[in-house]
């Protein structure tokens, strides 16, 4: 019953808000939420959101006493739905600013409407390059965009160090054989892995099965990836991860298996599997699930978690960064005035938020600025997220850590070692 | 006394009145005909019997309304019914659809499959035969059959003769006797064969576009000039 | 080859029992079931929630969704099916409906996340690069039970019978005394409890999710569009084909062209023998 009591109290809170809208007067500031409001990464961004704004709200109020209104746009997921959702917010409710659980296609949806409004407006869940590399290219068009998680390339490079260190140093895997799913996504990381862990990591790539999503029967699937002779088995899936993940471990192939795993970045991953995920380890950008936390997240989740008792009990990485974010976002407009002007960009460019554990530097929100070269790849970053590729990660947040679920259902994380929680390890049924 | 009583019966298929207030008795034991020509409505009156049809006016079996009851239960009353089409399952063997009938006369379904073997033995030469593959002949017995597996009170036949020859028209003809003369059944039988209903039925009814315009004897009627003007031709 | 023929003959079970309710509803009650697929969900869901959430016993878990499967069918059956009195299009479009509207309330209660269920039945056994689980081996064997079992109720027993008759011709079920409602209604429960057997079995390798009702919808018009609308054993041995093709496509040639084949199979089935391979429309 909880979760129809959470909805309902849920749907009365829209409709509060929505007749708050309309009545709305000049002392509040509003707050769009666009995302999922059915997905546990749509309600991460919002949860996350809603604590900061509670915070803002219950601190005296941002801009001279203004309070803080928020208003819910639901994606479902879906471009089109994201589209209009951006509308509604831009244009019936005129919120000043925006914060977005979106995935990679809603985001790129709606991007257009954003460059049309100039809503300042922060991602925190997709890391998709494309988008900020608008900003290298166009930036007076595109600069009310932030990304406040580390984009796809820079958690890349970090993970290619991953295969050389733990998977061919450690693990003594020679050859691998890449099971894709047949998207986008699943086309884009095979290029990444074949094209760039491999050789560089030394891995030989023996065979890529690439499988429709809709598969019901992977059963023949790990026959072949088997039959290929591989050490082991690269995983790429973003949608329906739980059923190969699970039938994985069900059939108990007896061989490791490394990858990327969407459905097992999130706490919920567990009890969704009903336990059939142990072994299952992916990239997760951070604050991971297991990722040790600094005093300020770890208070930010005990607020979550008094907070919010429906899924997700926990809240993704980026729920994290909804919450940092935007309590930054505000700091940014009592330093700019407001936010629609191109101060407000300045001064979120110069928000820096740096999170220390046991006196070390642990996550840091702060972004590229433009022109801003990175060392490693030798490339600019325009507003995304500050993140740290090299070693001892004193410059920011790593871009990536490597989790991985155990079969008793805990979950640490295994790589960088700065991080590093427990070993990399293969599943019990795997004969080493 | 009457077994089956109609009073007053009018049926309607849609908008249009398809009989006029039909009355007439069929005592127990008795074989009544009802002749008249295509488009009598003959069919109807037997589907209005059977609940098919939407209707006003009385029918009773054994003093039981038939008018207020669903097709399924008039059959559990006592009424069987081998329609014109026959209305056979055709993938079903012979068997098969003779078991059907017995959906509502489940204990008696023995002592009816002997009588029915008796009656068409060809039907249990052909048990295992799937009734879309028989001849016209052997259908209509399958469909009196499949009525006598109801365990009847009455039993209607609609047109039995129709499309078939001669000697099977004997056949089916003798059978119904012996089915009446053995086993005291009542039948109701409607044709367009004045001849077969005449050497058949004992009582008979002249049906005309919905309305009885003649009732008697098969001896009186087989003499009455104006049934021989109108079926006949002379 | 060892490993296509178990495979092949593990998944063709499944989609022989996740085929079945839906051809059963088709040749009796000669509509398309869209919300057959749900039927399969429902009995996911329930299994989920009392085997998995509250804990009780699997055994209870799977009677329980088999009860509520069939309590759905009722449902449909009064509330849609009968009202609407034989006009397919409206029924097809309104079952559709019904589809779309209980994803989303499974999505309200549940929400919109995958889950994975337990294994109904514990124990995986490794043949060379084949791996064989007891569940997959249980519920093709019980896909064989129930589908033989069917069609000796359809044959040998009096509803059974009459199912058939009613399927073949509605009037002269009715003047043997059957009850083409009752009859039916019947239909749809079995369907119902029929799919959400199907429905645990197949959440229980697969997954549990909101728009699960989808996949086993297709493959249950596949088999019955290639198989010819309602023969039970037809249905069986279509199963077998499309399962097997899968298996095959997937191991010797490529993974993801899984269901292409099955899909140019329906066609030229649809445009060479329109009737399906043991085509007639009846039981």
């Amino acid at each position: 019953m909880t979760f129809r009591t959470n909805l309902f109290a849920g749907a009365v809170a829209l409709a509060t808000s929505a007749i708050m809208a309309t009545t709305s007067f000049a002392d509040t500031v509003k707050v769009g939420f666009i995302g999922s409001l059915s997905s546990d990464t749509g309600l991460s961004t919002l949860r996350g959101a809603e604590i900061a704004i509670e915070e803002l709200n219950a601190a005296g109020g941002v801009l001279g006493g203004k309070t803080i209104e928020l208003v819910s746009a639901d994606t479902g997921e879906d471009p089109t739905e994201g589209i209009k959702a951006y509308e509604y917010l831009a244009e019936s409710e005129e919120v000043d600013f925006i914060i977005s659980g979106s995935i990679d296609d809603v985001s790129l949806g709606w991007l257009p409407r954003m460059v049309e409004y100039q809503i300042p407006t922060l991602d925190t869940w997709t890391s998709y390059i494309g988008i900020i590399d608008n900003l290298v290219t166009d930036y007076d068009n595109y600069k009310p965009y932030f990304m406040n998680i580390a984009s796809d390339e820079a958690l890349a490079t970090l993970y290619i160090d991953f295969g050389k260190d733990v998977l061919v140093d450690q693990m003594g895997w020679k050859s691998v054989v890449i099971l894709q799913e047949d998207t986008a996504f699943g086309g884009a990381i095979h290029g990444l892995v074949a094209e760039a862990l491999a050789p560089v990591a030394g891995i030989e790539v023996v065979d890529t099965i690439v499988y429709d999503v809709a598969t019901v029967d992977f059963a023949p699937i790990f026959s072949n990836a088997q039959a290929s002779g591989a050490d082991f088995i690269y995983l790429i899936s973003s949608v329906n991860s739980q059923v190969v993940s699970s039938q994985y471990v069900k059939l108990q192939v007896p061989m490791g298996m490394t990858g990327v795993n969407v459905a097992a970045l999130g706490q919920e991953y567990w009890e969704d599997t009903g336990g059939a995920g142990g072994g299952i380890s992916t990239l997760s950008p951070v604050p991971s699930v297991g990722f040790a936390l600094d005093p300020v997240s770890q208070a930010f989740v005990d607020t979550y978690q008094a907070k919010y008792t429906s899924r997700p009990k926990f809240p993704h990485f980026n729920g994290f960064n909804a919450y940092h974010g935007l309590k930054q976002a505000f700091a940014a407009a009592e330093e700019a005035g407001g936010f629609n002007n191109t101060s407000w960009v300045d001064a979120m460019l110069g928000q820096d938020l740096v999170l220390k554990k046991d006196g070390e530097m642990w996550l840091r929100y702060a972004f590229w600025k433009p022109g801003e070269i990175e060392e490693r790849t030798q490339r600019t970053y325009p507003h995304n997220a500050r993140f740290d590729i090299t070693a001892p990660y004193d410059d920011g947040a790593p871009s990536m850590v490597v989790i991985q679920w155990n079969e008793d259902g805990s979950a640490g994380v295994v790589y960088p070692d700065k991080f590093k929680t427990q070993d990399f390890g293969i599943p019990s049924w795997v004969k080493k | 006394m009457a077994l089956l009583e109609v009073k007053n019966l009018s049926a309607f298929y849609g908008m249009a009145q398809s009989l006029h207030d039909v009355s007439f008795d069929v005592n127990e034991g008795e074989i009544v005909g009802i002749i008249g020509a295509n488009g009598a409505g003959k069919s109807t009156l037997l589907d209005s019997i059977m609940g098919l049809t939407k209707t006003t006016g009385s029918i009773l079996l054994d003093n039981e309304e038939l008018t207020v009851a669903n097709t399924a239960k008039i059959v559990s009353f006592g009424v069987g019914y081998a329609p014109e089409r026959a209305n056979l399952f055709p993938y079903m063997s012979v068997e098969d659809n003779l078991l059907v009938g017995a959906y509502t006369a489940r204990e008696a379904i023995e002592q009816n499959l002997e009588l029915v073997n008796t009656l068409f033995p060809v039907l249990k030469e052909r048990r295992n035969q799937e009734t879309s593959t028989q001849s016209g002949g052997e259908r209509q017995m399958v469909s009196v059959g499949r009525a006598l597996m109801t365990n009847p009170k009455v039993l209607l036949i609609d047109e039995p003769t129709i499309g078939l020859a001669p000697k099977v028209c004997n056949d089916i003809a003798d059978a119904l006797r012996k089915l009446n003369k053995e086993t005291g059944l009542t039948i109701l039988i409607t044709e367009q064969n004045v001849n077969f209903a005449l050497t058949l039925a004992e009582k008979l009814h002249v049906l005309e576009t919905g309305h009885i315009r003649m009732s008697g004897t098969a001896e009186a009627l087989a003499k009455d000039p104006k049934l021989n003007e109108a079926y006949f031709g002379h | 080859m060892f490993q296509i023929l178990i495979q092949g003959l593990l998944l063709s079970g499944l989609y022989a029992l996740i085929a079945v309710g839906f051809t059963l509803i088709f040749s009796v009650g000669r509509v398309l079931n869209l919300a057959y697929g749900v039927s399969l969900m429902v009995g996911g869901y329930t299994f989920f929630y009392t085997a998995q959430v509250l804990e009780m016993p699997k055994l209870v878990g799977v009677l329980l969704a088999i009860v509520v499967g069939a309590v759905f069918g009722l449902l449909k059956y009064r509330l849609l099916v009968k009202p609407l009195k034989g006009d397919h299009v409206a029924i097809e479009i309104s079952t559709l409906i019904l589809a779309v509207v209980i994803q989303a309330g499974i999505i309200l209660v549940f929400g919109d996340a995958t889950k994975i269920l337990h294994s109904i039945i514990d124990g995986v056994w490794q043949f060379g690069t084949v791996s064989i689980t007891a569940n997959n081996v249980a519920a093709a064997l019980g896909s064989w039970v129930l589908i033989l079992g069917l069609y000796a109720f359809i044959k040998k027993t009096h509803i059974g019978r009459a199912m058939q008759a009613v399927s073949m011709d509605q009037k002269g079920a009715a003047i043997s005394g059957v009850e083409p409602d009752k009859v039916n209604a019947a239909t749809w429960v079995i369907s119902g409890a029929l799919g959400a057997a199907a429905g645990v079995f197949f959440a229980s390798y697969t997954q549990l999710s909101p728009s699960m009702w989808v996949a086993p919808l297709i493959i249950a018009v596949a088999i019955v569009i290639v198989g010819g609308i309602g023969s039970i054993i037809g249905t069986l041995i279509v199963a077998h084909i499309i399962g097997f093709m899968e298996i095959i496509t997937t191991t010797l040639f490529a993974a993801e062209l899984r269901g292409v084949f099955t899909m140019i199979l329906i066609i030229a089935v649809l445009v060479i023998r329109p009737r399906g391979l043991f085509g007639r429309e009846e039981l």
